[in-house]
């Protein structure tokens, strides 16, 4: 039955970290696609969108800011490179480029995240305000993630590079990809609001 | 039973609950549609009987791919997750989609019985 599968054959295909880390991108993508849908859905059954005179959403930091983080799609790539040519310091090295910009990125968005609460309009206004927070919170908490994972990566990398570890170079450089992506997605969506 | 089954097993049990999450969630958004627009109104569409029928068809194909997910997970017990690909591959996919399909299973139906006992059409 299961005999002929567990014979000893060279690897063929992509790693298990591969498949864990597209079904989890799938996963990502099908939530943000539920927002986005939801964000469309509610702004072609309104008269008037952004409604109740709420303040149509800043233009230049956010497209600043989403430049800055897409930037950092080059050293994660970069790092994933340098793994899988085993060069453990530019690996380390492009990491933590990576990780400056991106923390500095979560640091300016989150503060503008609570202030815009505090002093711009309410999550709980109305829908707007409620698919607006959604989606930005959904993507800074994707952020935060990432950055957690890149801080593991480094404390992993610290001991050195394995197959496992360079598998998680690679699963962690394609997060970033569809982090990035999501962001742009989520910016464009906001900033619709404007046209 | 040949790695070409396994494997197509294998993928049936993954995306099969998916698919038919994402098919139940539009095909009953279309009938509630159908029945509250102003064009359903003249074909009385009944939206507990749709829905429900809509549910349990989803309900049983969803089982089905986690039948599908049960039996790979079974018939690679002899091999790991971790093993190189393609057997590490079919075995972890296989253990995903017995989860994944666990979740979609109630979704599915939690979907189906809201949409019946929820209240339909609201003046918009």
């Amino acid at each position: 039955m299961s005999d002929h599968i567990l014979a000893g054959r060279p690897a063929a295909g992509r790693p298990a970290a591969w498949w864990a880390m597209a079904m989890l991108i799938a996963s990502e993508a099908t939530l943000f696609g539920s927002f986005v849908g939801t964000y469309y859905y509610l702004r072609f059954t309104t008269r008037v969108w952004p409604p109740d005179g709420l303040p149509k959403p800043a233009l230049a930091v956010p497209l600043v800011l989403v430049a800055c983080l897409t930037a950092t799609s080059v050293p994660m790539q970069l790092a994933s490179r340098a793994a899988r040519a085993g060069r453990l310091g530019a690996t380390r090295l492009f990491l933590v480029v990576a990780l400056f910009v991106q923390s500095g990125y979560f640091a300016f968005e989150s503060n503008d995240f609570g202030e815009q609460i505090k002093h711009r309009f309410d999550i709980t206004r109305n829908a707007y305000s409620s698919i607006y927070y959604v989606l930005l919170g959904a993507d800074h908490a994707h952020v935060f993630v990432g950055l957690l994972f890149d801080l593991w990566l480094l404390w992993k990398l610290a001991r050195g590079l394995t197959r496992y570890r360079v598998n998680a170079v690679q699963a962690i450089a394609w997060y970033w990809q569809a982090v990035i992506v999501l962001t742009l997605v989520v910016t464009g969506t906001l900033l619709s609001a404007r046209a | 039973m040949t790695r070409q089954r396994l494997e197509l097993l294998q993928w049936v049990g993954l995306l099969l609950g998916a698919g038919v999450f994402a098919a139940q969630l539009v095909v009953g958004f279309g009938i509630t549609l159908a029945e509250c627009g102003d064009g359903g109104n003249r074909f009385g569409i009944g939206n507990d009987l749709w829905q429900g029928v809509l549910a349990g068809a989803a309900a049983a194909l969803v089982a089905g791919a986690e039948a599908a997910a049960v039996t790979v997970f079974l018939r690679t017990r002899r091999t790991t997750y971790e093993a190189p690909p393609p057997d590490g591959r079919i075995r972890f996919l296989a253990i995903a989609a017995m989860a994944a399909n666990a979740v979609f299973l109630v979704i599915v139906l939690l979907s189906g019985l809201a949409s019946i006992l929820g209240v339909t059409c609201r003046p918009g």
